[in-house]
């Protein structure tokens, strides 16, 4: 078949009614747009378990009781984690949950250890110079950069976080901040010194919990079985998992609503072919006459179907590329993400993406114009020649 | 004089493909907009019905969620003999003290270990009391619990935990538990939980200290008055929340499908307006000559621009019935929303909303194509070809 052939035909048929070749783009940006978004949406949240979660990283926490924020892990533990072979580092945690700015709105504190943390976990955003000054000084804190601004806090500011409960308060002083975003360990949470949180809050010799780095992948999951059978007859046995499988457990409580943006994406496309199906019927039905003097010119059956479907195709494509390239560049430039009451999570979206989104178009464009083109390339030629609309 | 309604009807039967594919794209954004602003509605209704106005909740102070909280026994057994408390025929009071945890709990079937198919479920250790400030609770198949390691589980929890039934083994805490009983909350929040025995739940998790009361107050107290008092009191370190208020947070995370479904609506409504005017411009498009005959008939440019108004807003009610009617498929259908477990409920609200969105489709949709249509030419359109 000689493609090219078909380019000014087609080109012409779309230039013959621009306003509704207008429309029909306009329909099939707006779907294409909700369909990407719709799909950067899931992107963004199974890759929050791609990207920060990781095998090699394990979470240590008591087998039973209360929830990991309020747990009680002996500071002992500690020392017997550290010597089990294959361990690259271990550094631990206790948490201290403090009231926000807002109502309603908290303030995470996490008590950590300087010389084991950055062995574990990537301080995204801290330079040398900040951590350093963290480091020397017993009250000082590095703040997650979403947590500052929540809170209106800056670099080299003194702040006081009230607990929840219990009269009891953390003050210390900002020396560095650590990147937002769902790369970042540390965006949401305020790190200050272990031992000055376990003074100030008078819990001594407790943990909240342990994060372990395994040397390898391989090794993790006989790591965390050590650890967990070690402990199993201690006064707090333990539970150890790797952090992808704690973050897939996270998503997985969103199984029923991403399920339901998948569908409700695929019916945007649904509708999609109904646009497209619709002009270009609307478009062969007034150009009924001239398929027939087509025909006579000498335009075979399966000319004619070729000719309308590439109509479909070039509407369905152009739309596409319109609709998916704006949702992607929106994503892209971070104009679009979660309020900030719902989490604040940062949307994101691939090149992979669109060019799936784009490719979709083809077959879209396809199964709407078959039907129109099947009737155009099948009309008996004296029928389509008498036919007056 | 007005066109007659039969005409702007016979119109839409005589193009019934163009007119089928218009109201099929109306259908589906009425439908997906229905569905998704129905599953905000019921989040938000779930945690609204949960909450009696007669009960309060009693957590540790700062304990932000039951999760958190432990409560000291002494303080548990003070504060239920408080005298606003009710109590029950046998003189008893009416309160229940409660151990609440949320564990990832993996479904029947699942392998051993594979935390990816774990979902968040809170399990709740009660006395039979609970049943006194839970009147709705009822046992619809099967029986309480009356041993360690038996369970009761709320009716929607099979739709989170496929296979989890009467008979059904789920893992936690340090031994296998069998589930006795399914229990009907009436679209409480505690439909998606498991309910077992307090003692037994403290000794499997290893913990010293339930986690709330649940008092029920005689008729005529004021819940939040209470609840005050109880905080302002020198005699107890507790928080105190009348239960309406206590669960009316567990519906913050409808406002996140409210946004969703309002944003999807509008681009989805906003592809559907611009199919209908494709439509309605091809409709007017091709009944030139027609308008410029009922035109010179004496028929005014307001008469013609309504009745294709009409017209589009009969496609778009036809679509908004169409997408209504399948989005009421689904009304009763379990979800889950991490803890939260609830059934989706195709309500009047959601539908009106629906309804409102056709009808605005339909309006601007049929907007243009009626102003070109009542803007024609007489003589330009009868000469028409």
């Amino acid at each position: 078949m000689n493609w090219p052939r078909f380019v000014p035909l087609v080109a012409r048929q779309i230039r013959r009614n621009p306003r509704r070749s207008l429309l029909t783009f306009l329909g099939l940006a707006v779907s294409f747009f909700l369909f990407t978004s719709l799909k950067s949406l899931l992107f963004t949240m199974s890759g929050v378990v791609d990207r920060a979660g990781s095998n090699v990283t394990l979470f240590m926490r008591p087998r039973y009781g209360t929830p990991f924020y309020r747990a009680e892990i002996p500071q002992s533990y500690l020392g017997r984690i550290r010597s089990i072979p294959g361990i690259a580092g271990a550094t631990p945690y206790l948490f201290f949950i403090g009231k926000g700015r807002r109502e309603g709105q908290g303030s995470l504190v996490l008590g950590a250890e300087a010389d084991s943390i950055r062995k574990v976990r990537i301080m995204k955003g801290v330079t040398e110079e900040e951590f350093e000054a963290f480091r020397r000084e017993r009250t000082a804190a590095i703040v997650g950069r979403t947590l500052m601004d929540a809170n209106d806090w800056r670099i080299g500011q003194e702040v006081t976080v009230q607990g929840m409960g219990e009269g009891k308060s953390v003050r210390f002083w900002i020396r560095g901040d650590a990147d937002a975003g769902t790369d970042s360990n540390f965006s949401n949470v305020a790190i200050v010194h272990l031992p000055y949180l376990q003074e100030v809050t008078g819990e001594q010799g407790r943990l909240t919990f342990i994060v372990l780095k395994a040397e390898s992948a391989d090794l993790a999951p006989a790591i965390a079985g050590s650890i967990d059978d070690l402990f199993a007859n201690f006064t707090v046995p333990t539970e150890t998992i790797s952090e992808k499988s704690f973050l897939s457990t996270v998503i997985g409580g969103l199984a029923d609503a991403l399920k339901a943006i998948t569908i409700i994406g695929y019916l945007t496309l649904a509708a999609t072919v109904l646009v497209v199906a619709n002009t270009v019927a609307m478009s062969i039905r007034e150009r009924t006459t001239e398929i027939g003097m087509l025909r006579t010119l000498g335009f075979g059956k399966d000319m004619l179907l070729w000719l309308v479907l590439s109509e479909a195709v070039f509407l369905a494509v152009v739309g596409a590329v319109a609709g998916s390239g704006s949702a992607w560049g929106m994503f892209e430039a971070k104009l679009i993400h979660f309020p900030k009451d719902l989490g604040g999570l940062e949307l994101r979206s691939n090149l992979g993406l669109l060019l799936e989104s784009i490719l979709l178009s083809i077959p879209v464009g396809l199964l709407a114009g078959l039907q129109p083109a099947w009737h155009a390339s099948r009309l008996p030629i004296t029928e389509a020649l008498r036919h007056a609309d | 004089m007005a066109i007659p309604f039969s005409y702007s009807w016979r119109n839409l039967t005589a193009r019934k493909s163009s007119t089928l594919m218009t109201t099929g794209g109306i259908a589906l954004a009425v439908m997906a907009f229905v569905v998704i602003s129905a599953t905000g509605q019921s989040m938000k209704r779930t945690a609204a019905v949960t909450g009696n106005p007669l009960n309060v909740v009693v957590l540790s102070r700062g304990g932000a969620s039951a999760e958190a909280s432990k409560v000291p026994w002494e303080t548990l057994r003070t504060i239920q003999y408080l005298p606003e408390v009710a109590r029950g025929p046998d003189g008893e009071a009416q309160a229940s003290i409660e151990s609440v945890l949320v564990r990832a709990i993996q479904p029947p079937a699942a392998p051993l270990g594979d935390l990816s198919q774990g979902r968040y479920t809170t399990i709740r250790g009660v006395t039979p009391r609970v049943f006194s400030v839970q009147p709705e609770v009822k046992i619809v198949e099967g029986r309480l619990p009356s041993a360690p390691g038996e369970i009761l589980i709320g009716q929607l929890l099979p739709s989170k935990l496929k296979g989890a039934g009467i008979g059904a083994e789920l893992r936690f805490g340090r031994q296998k538990h069998v589930v006795v009983g399914i229990f009907d909350a009436g679209g409480r929040i505690f439909d998606g939980e498991i309910w077992m025995g307090l003692e037994d739940l403290l000794s499997e998790m290893l913990l010293n200290e339930p986690s709330i009361a649940v008092l029920r107050l005689r008729e005529g107290t004021d819940a939040v008055a209470f609840a005050k008092s109880l905080e302002d009191s020198k005699r107890f370190t507790v928080d105190a929340q009348a239960e309406t208020d206590y669960y009316a947070e567990a519906s913050r995370a409808s406002v996140a499908f409210v946004i969703l479904g309002n944003i999807i609506g509008l681009i989805m409504g906003l592809g559907a307006i611009f199919a209908g005017m494709n439509t309605m411009y091809a409709a007017m498009s091709r009944r030139i000559r027609e308008i410029g005959t009922l035109r010179a008939l004496g028929f005014g440019r307001w008469v013609i621009a309504r009745s294709f108004l009409i017209e589009s807003l009969l496609i778009a009610s036809l679509g908004g019935i169409a997408g209504s009617l399948v989005a009421l498929a689904f009304d009763g259908v379990g979800l889950n929303f991490f803890q939260l477990a609830f059934r989706l409920d195709v309500g009047a609200p959601s539908l009106i909303r629906g309804a409102v969105l056709a009808s605005l489709i339909g309006l601007f949709g049929g907007l243009l194509p009626a102003r070109a249509a009542s803007r024609l030419a007489i003589v330009e359109a009868l000469r028409h070809v």
